[in-house]
């Protein structure tokens, strides 16, 4: 495998130039740098690795078929997410009409907890996992705008484009499942 | 006094600070294989087929849910209400448009019903039937020796005893029973058939022109002599020459005929000959037509 140049020697709209040009190494480039962010994203709000494989696969490959579309070769980072939060929903709502229709019953195999750092403490664990839970009964969209905020540490700005929403909309998601989420831990600690 | 437990850890912003990386080597590594095998074969669009399988099960669904409101029930009157026994004088209009007039003393049952077909019994006397044509039933009407089949037509069936007697005033009907020439015949529009213990006659035809068969013709003359019960349920007939039989034997035509059709001149079937078989003429006193 080819070593790829540091991050700052080439942006990303030099590899997206590249990478229409039909420049391999360039497309390799723009996976490398950043797949990570967009799989862990994926793999904790879908919850099923082998779900979160294909919706990544899927997303870069979407994202490579259409690079000729992306009118801003330097804001690749945020089309994206925008790609694959949009597979992520696609994901989410298939699953969820399988639910209804008795197809689907298996429960996913990734939860924040099972995701806790090896150095973390029980307790740290155990507040996860009761996150987990309260997560599992949000509306997608909800525990979307939460998790890409507060979990992956995105800015708003980030997440309202990676969601296709305004700003205002992403906020108001954000803080509602805040609300419920602060709600339950006061209820609990009473 | 219990002691008071610690508050809750407060997670990191963001939680991933405590969070293992999904995004492991081998991970990586093994994504970017995918996208490059599916990039070198792309997977042919499954849209035409989703779209073959959506409009498939919407027209199944479409077929069952469809309302069967024009999907006719068994036959009914016309007035509502279900068929049953109808004792006559009586005229009875159906839902379908058909009519059945019975005379003093015929009687009718029901035998069957549904949307395809309706199986009338006339158990005694004579009905006419105007069935409507093109509809969605097909009629049968049971009559002891013989059963008549109709689409679409008018017909009077006649019963007595050990006889029947079908009259055709318009359009088709198939008239079948172990009596009848054959186990089956087609009357249309002026034809007449009656079926008796060993005779027929058939309207607007010669005498001799259906041919019984030979255990028919040798019991015959023996079979007439059983048909005063029936002759005496009939229409009184009218006086006849004496005709001449098949034999060259002159013979009363009262012997001739089993019975004779009421003599209406509004009968359109009446001296009408429509067919004629070229069939070996029938014995004396055992059939005869009605022309």
């Amino acid at each position: 495998m080819e070593v790829l140049p540091p991050r700052d020697g080439v942006g990303d709209a030099a590899l997206v130039e590249r990478a229409l040009d039909g420049d391999r190494w360039a497309m390799e480039a723009l996976y490398r740098r950043h797949v990570s962010r967009v799989t862990n994203a994926v793999t904790r709000i879908v919850g099923r690795s082998a779900d979160a494989d294909d919706v990544v696969q899927e997303t870069f490959l979407v994202a490579f078929t259409r690079l000729s579309e992306l009118r801003e070769p330097a804001a690749f980072r945020g089309w994206i997410a925008r790609i694959a939060m949009n597979e992520v929903r696609g994901r989410l709502r298939k699953r969820k009409w399988l639910r209804r229709l008795a197809l689907d019953r298996d429960e996913g195999d990734v939860s924040l907890e099972s995701l806790a750092a090896d150095d973390a403490s029980p307790e740290v664990r155990a507040e996860l996992a009761r996150l987990d839970r309260l997560l599992a009964s949000f509306d997608g969209e909800v525990r979307m705008a939460w998790m890409l905020r507060h979990v992956e540490g995105w800015s708003l700005d980030e997440v309202a484009a990676a969601l296709g929403c305004s700003l205002a909309t992403a906020k108001r998601r954000i803080k509602d499942a805040t609300d419920r989420i602060d709600a339950h831990l006061a209820g609990r600690s009473r | 006094m219990k002691p008071e437990l610690p508050d809750p850890p407060d997670l990191p912003d963001p939680i991933a600070d405590v969070l293992k990386d999904t995004a492991d080597e081998a991970r990586v590594r093994r994504l970017w294989r995918g996208i490059e095998a599916r990039r070198a074969s792309p997977r042919r669009s499954r849209a035409p087929a989703l779209a073959a399988a959506v409009a498939l099960a919407a027209g199944v669904l479409l077929w069952i849910a469809w309302p069967r409101a024009s999907a006719p029930g068994p036959l009914a009157l016309a007035g509502g209400g279900a068929l049953s026994t109808m004792d006559g004088p009586r005229e009875v209009l159906l839902d379908d448009g058909s009519r059945i007039v019975l005379e003093q003393g015929a009687r009718v049952e029901p035998l069957q019903s549904s949307a395809t077909a309706v199986t009338l019994l006339l158990a005694r006397g004579r009905a006419r039937f105007e069935v409507q044509p093109g509809g969605p039933r097909r009629w049968s009407i049971e009559s002891g020796v013989a059963t008549v089949e109709v689409v679409g037509t008018v017909f009077t069936v006649e019963r007595g005893v050990g006889w029947a007697r079908v009259e055709v005033e318009r359009g088709v009907v198939v008239v079948r029973g172990e009596r009848v020439p054959d186990r089956a015949a087609r009357l249309a529009r002026g034809d007449a058939l009656t079926i008796g213990e060993g005779e027929i006659a058939r309207a607007g035809e010669p005498a001799g022109a259906v041919a019984p068969s030979r255990r028919s013709r040798r019991g015959r003359s023996r079979r007439a002599s059983r048909l005063p019960a029936a002759r005496a349920s009939r229409p009184p007939r009218r006086a006849r020459t004496p005709r001449r039989s098949w034999r060259g034997r002159t013979r009363p035509a009262a012997r001739a005929a089993p019975r004779r059709p009421p003599r209406s001149s509004s009968a359109p079937w009446r001296g009408t000959t429509t067919r004629r078989r070229a069939s070996p003429p029938s014995p004396s006193g055992a059939w005869s037509s009605t022309c």
